[in-house]
């Protein structure tokens, strides 16, 4: 399959929109809460840019096997960036109609954003990315809005990645400091 | 047991003197009432325990996933203590990128997030496929948290959101 050139312009009517899923940590009291594999909340929880979510456009009319790979490799760059290595697995993908317009509830705007600003590595490059924009929703609100509609009508698509062993390293050492804070605290 | 510089609250004597929020010396004093309620839960101290452990006082952790500030884990102990009886059953937690809690609820017929922050709480329900928005401030007391969680916890059970407007933006 021929890497697809997105529109910088515009969304195209019927494109495959994913957002990114790492792993999520746990609270250092929950330990003993099986791990759920499915879509959470803070999978649309976003910090920055005022409620805007990061999304990557996987393709004109299905996920394209050589955006997915072109994503990827940038995904699990970004895993390496939080402050703790988090394992990327893949994505969850809606059809940009359902955003436009969903069953309930206003429709969510996605607009291409693409970020290829010279000064950037070509890994942080991405001529995929796109923001779906709050307006007027809260950041919680906004993370909802996209959860709700992931989890009653998207799919996902799974990545295989495992963390390298320096970041299985820094994840140990993080977690052996938590565990003394803990006994510390006890 | 949680510590602040302004007091203590010891989840297992249940008694809160927490300088701002309640009386010094009020025994669980709990979003402004004071009145009898139902049992807790049976889950309510494996939350209760889960929840104190993962306290901190470093600000440096609050917000990683891995910790809560110690503010926002009283106001999700207070949370779960007012309205236990009513939830659907034990729920899964895990703390926000904002430093607030977020518990997750399996009903019946559909499920129910919670966003337990110091000032807010948020609850998210997926009812029937349709979207709930509901915001519940401390002002409104415990009276109001339980009204509306009576409401969604019914719907939850039942499928039927006939009484229940949902809201969207």
């Amino acid at each position: 399959m021929a890497l697809w050139k997105p529109n910088t312009a515009e969304i195209g009517p019927n494109e495959h929109i994913g957002r990114r899923l790492f792993d999520r940590p746990q609270l250092i009291g929950a330990l003993d809460q099986k791990p759920r594999h499915r879509l959470r909340l803070d999978h649309f929880l976003e910090k920055r840019d005022g409620g805007e979510t990061s999304l990557d456009r996987m393709g004109e009319s299905c996920v394209n096997k050589g955006v997915r790979t072109y994503l990827a490799q940038r995904a699990i760059k970004s895993a390496g960036k939080f402050r703790e290595p988090r394992q990327f697995n893949g994505w969850t993908v809606i059809h940009i109609r359902i955003l436009r317009k969903p069953p309930h509830g206003a429709p969510v705007s996605v607009v291409p954003s693409p970020k290829t600003t010279a000064e950037l590595d070509e890994l942080d490059k991405n001529i995929y990315h796109a923001h779906a924009l709050p307006e007027g929703r809260n950041y919680n609100e906004m993370a909802f809005q996209l959860f709700w509609l992931f989890s009653e009508h998207g799919s996902t698509e799974y990545y295989k990645h495992e963390l390298s062993w320096r970041e299985r390293w820094v994840l140990i050492r993080a977690r052996f400091r938590d565990w003394l804070r803990l006994s510390s605290q006890e | 047991m949680l510590s602040t510089a302004n007091g203590t609250v010891s989840a297992r004597t249940r008694e809160f003197e927490y300088s701002g929020l309640l009386n010094e010396g009020t025994s669980y004093l709990i979003w402004g009432s004071n009145e009898p309620r139902p049992p807790g839960a049976s889950w309510f101290r494996l939350v209760e325990r889960r929840i104190s452990k993962s306290s901190t006082r470093d600000p440096n952790l609050a917000g990683n996933g891995r910790w809560l500030p110690q503010a926002t884990a009283i106001a999700a102990l207070k949370f779960f203590e007012a309205a236990s009886d009513l939830l659907p059953g034990e729920p899964y937690i895990y703390g926000s990128p904002l430093g607030d809690l977020i518990a997750e609820f399996e009903g019946e017929k559909g499920t129910l997030t919670s966003v337990i922050g110091p000032n807010i709480t948020l609850l998210f329900a997926i009812i029937g496929g349709i979207p709930i928005k509901r915001t519940v401030s401390p002002e409104g007391g415990e009276r109001e948290l339980r009204s509306e969680l009576r409401e969604l916890a019914e719907s939850l059970r039942t499928g039927k959101h006939g009484a229940l407007e949902t809201e969207h933006r």
